[in-house]
């Protein structure tokens, strides 16, 4: 209960926000290099994701030789992967790449996962694209890993052509081995 | 452990520093308060701070946080919950703050802390809701005693203006989700377009004229119960049919309202929200349909051949991950517009006169509707009525 008392010449403002109590947790730790590392793909089921994650990893094979790719689908783009499906990726995988966080929820979970994974030591890399690098930003804050770093592609992907997903694995070859790095 | 207190997530700086702002000492509270010369315009500083949903709020007063911590049983730091993207700690007294600020009178209190209680279990996603980019916006219902009793309205325009409870609910949850969720466009919330629902989106069923037996008693609970439904929810489509005067012909023209490809629901199913308007209501009924046979009907005969929803795989081949495995995709395969009948979530509303329904298709399967009793003792009725009617 508040106890503050105004006097005759003041008034009481009050504050409808809410706390928010956070512990901002580091990354996950950094491999020196990438090849022999087992890579996990986590698609989230949204429109192109498969294409585009697919083309990423054939793009990234050019120069990295992981030691397996494994790949994972999750249920909904517009809810956390199951703590199970969470659990089994961070068992059986050194790496992470994700997509796609191409609408505000998708976004939003692309970055939770990748928090979630970067908790059990995981280095994740979640690929956004440039409308949502705010939401991106305010969401690492929100749930305490502001080191967290995405891969920031065009937008948008749910409608683009074969030439247009090459363009955008391209962007992802080029950003990914930079955030697992963590250069 | 960081605690950032009060905002730290939005984004506009306070445009307060030309006024002298004495920001004072908490002790053992969560609420920040300062206090300002009484010449203030407070609704302008509302404004100033970001706290309003873009209408006047109401500036609240400790006496009149202090009734509405009371109607929820006192104890002002005591946290219902916490609302997501920002995930804000929703004290009683901050719940409080925004009831006022929205214009609730104290008795609304137990309903909008069972809204955001429903909105904040994890089935509802509120996160993804409060992120999408789509229309989606938190559909409240109410059922039982406590509609009448705070004069909700459930008749004659039940989703348009003039009711002080429906209006100011739907507001209090909205002021939540913005101000403790952080659901603020166009950064935590990314909507493309929005709907006017986003003002305030709370209803109440037309018990009393209805029919059927009301929603929550066809989901357990007792007829004495009260229960919020929360549904993430397009704003309502308008179905008019003056012609037909037998169920089959009022639902096949629901139907065709539910039959769009342009809906989430078509491409993402999740549920749905049906609204029966009286008129249509009791000529259903009066031919001795049940809400089973409604809901089993706009079921069996609403969706859209997979031909519609690939486009017939014009631009490349398309499976659709979001839709069950268990349905056909050959291009006559009858996508349903939900998974299933029960997915169709069935209300009575509306006034005495007019051949109106209404089709309120939903955000998709990212989202499960939830039912909350508003008073946390009750629950499924055991009174030995096994389908519900029978205690009416």
């Amino acid at each position: 209960m508040l106890m503050q008392v105004t006097d005759s010449n003041s008034v009481l403002v009050f504050d409808p926000r809410g706390i928010v109590e956070s512990a901002n947790t580091p990354i996950a730790a950094r491999p020196k290099k990438l090849d022999g590392l087992r890579l996990a793909i986590l698609d989230n089921s949204k429109w192109n994701a498969d294409k585009i994650l697919r083309t990423s990893t054939a793009a990234l094979e050019k120069s990295v030789m992981f030691a397996k790719v494994n790949y994972y689908v999750k249920h909904s783009f517009s809810k956390d992967a199951a703590s199970e499906l969470i659990a089994e990726i961070a068992a059986n995988n050194d790496l992470v790449l994700t997509a796609i966080g191409d609408c505000g929820s998708c976004c939003s979970c692309c970055i939770r996962d990748s928090v979630a994974l970067e908790k059990l030591g995981i280095p994740a890399a979640a690929i956004i694209t440039t409308e949502f690098e705010r939401e991106t930003e305010l969401t690492r804050t929100a749930i305490g890993m502001q080191g967290l770093i995405p891969i920031v592609i065009d937008h948008p992907v749910s409608s683009i052509t074969q030439v247009e997903v090459e363009s955008r694995a391209a962007q992802v070859a080029l950003q990914a081995p930079k955030v697992w790095l963590g250069q | 452990m960081t605690i950032w207190a009060y905002g730290e997530l939005r984004v506009e700086k306070s445009r307060t520093e030309n006024m002298t702002l004495e920001a004072l000492e908490q002790v053992g509270t969560s609420a920040a308060v300062e206090s300002v010369p009484s010449s203030t315009d407070l609704i302008e500083l509302y404004y100033e701070r970001g706290w309003s949903d873009g209408l006047p709020v109401v500036p609240p007063t400790q006496d009149k946080i202090d009734a509405v911590v009371a109607a929820l049983g006192g104890d002002p730091q005591f946290v219902e919950c916490k609302v997501a993207p920002r995930w804000g700690a929703l004290t009683r007294e901050v719940l409080a703050i925004n009831m006022v600020m929205a214009g609730c009178r104290p008795e609304y209190a137990p309903i909008v802390r069972a809204a955001m209680l429903a909105l904040t279990d994890r089935a509802f996603n509120l996160n993804g809701v409060q992120a999408t980019t789509h229309v989606a916006s938190p559909l409240i219902i109410v059922n039982g005693p406590i509609a009448a009793e705070v004069g909700m309205n459930g008749g004659p325009n039940a989703f348009g203006s003039g009711n002080r409870a429906n209006a100011t609910i739907g507001r209090a949850v909205r002021l939540i989700m913005l101000n403790v969720g952080g659901g603020w466009p166009p950064d935590f919330d990314k909507s493309t377009l929005g709907h006017p629902g986003k003002y305030t989106y709370c209803v109440a069923e037309n018990e009393l004229d209805s029919p059927f037996a009301p929603y929550h008693v066809e989901h357990g609970y007792s007829p004495s119960d009260s229960t919020v439904f929360a549904i993430a929810a397009e704003a309502p489509h308008s179905v008019t049919d003056h012609q037909c005067n037998d169920p089959e012909g009022i639902l096949d023209t629901m139907c065709s309202a539910m039959s769009t490809i342009a809906s989430n629901s078509a491409v993402l199913g999740g549920h749905c929200t049906v609204v029966l308007g009286l008129e249509h209501a009791k000529t259903v009924a009066k031919a001795g349909w049940t809400r089973s046979d409604i809901c089993h009907y706009l079921w069996m005969n609403s969706g859209n051949a997979f031909r519609a929803i690939s486009r017939d795989h014009r631009y490349g081949e398309v499976y659709n991950r979001n839709l069950p495995k268990w349905l056909k995709r050959d291009p006559d395969s009858r996508i349903p517009i939900v998974p299933s009948a029960d997915n169709i979530h069935l209300f009575i509303m509306g006034g005495h006169a007019g051949r109106f329904s209404a089709f309120i298709p939903g955000w998709g399967h990212m989202s499960t509707p939830v039912l909350k009793p508003i008073n946390p003792a009750a629950g499924p009725a055991d009174d030995g009525c096994s389908d519900g009617v029978c205690a009416l």
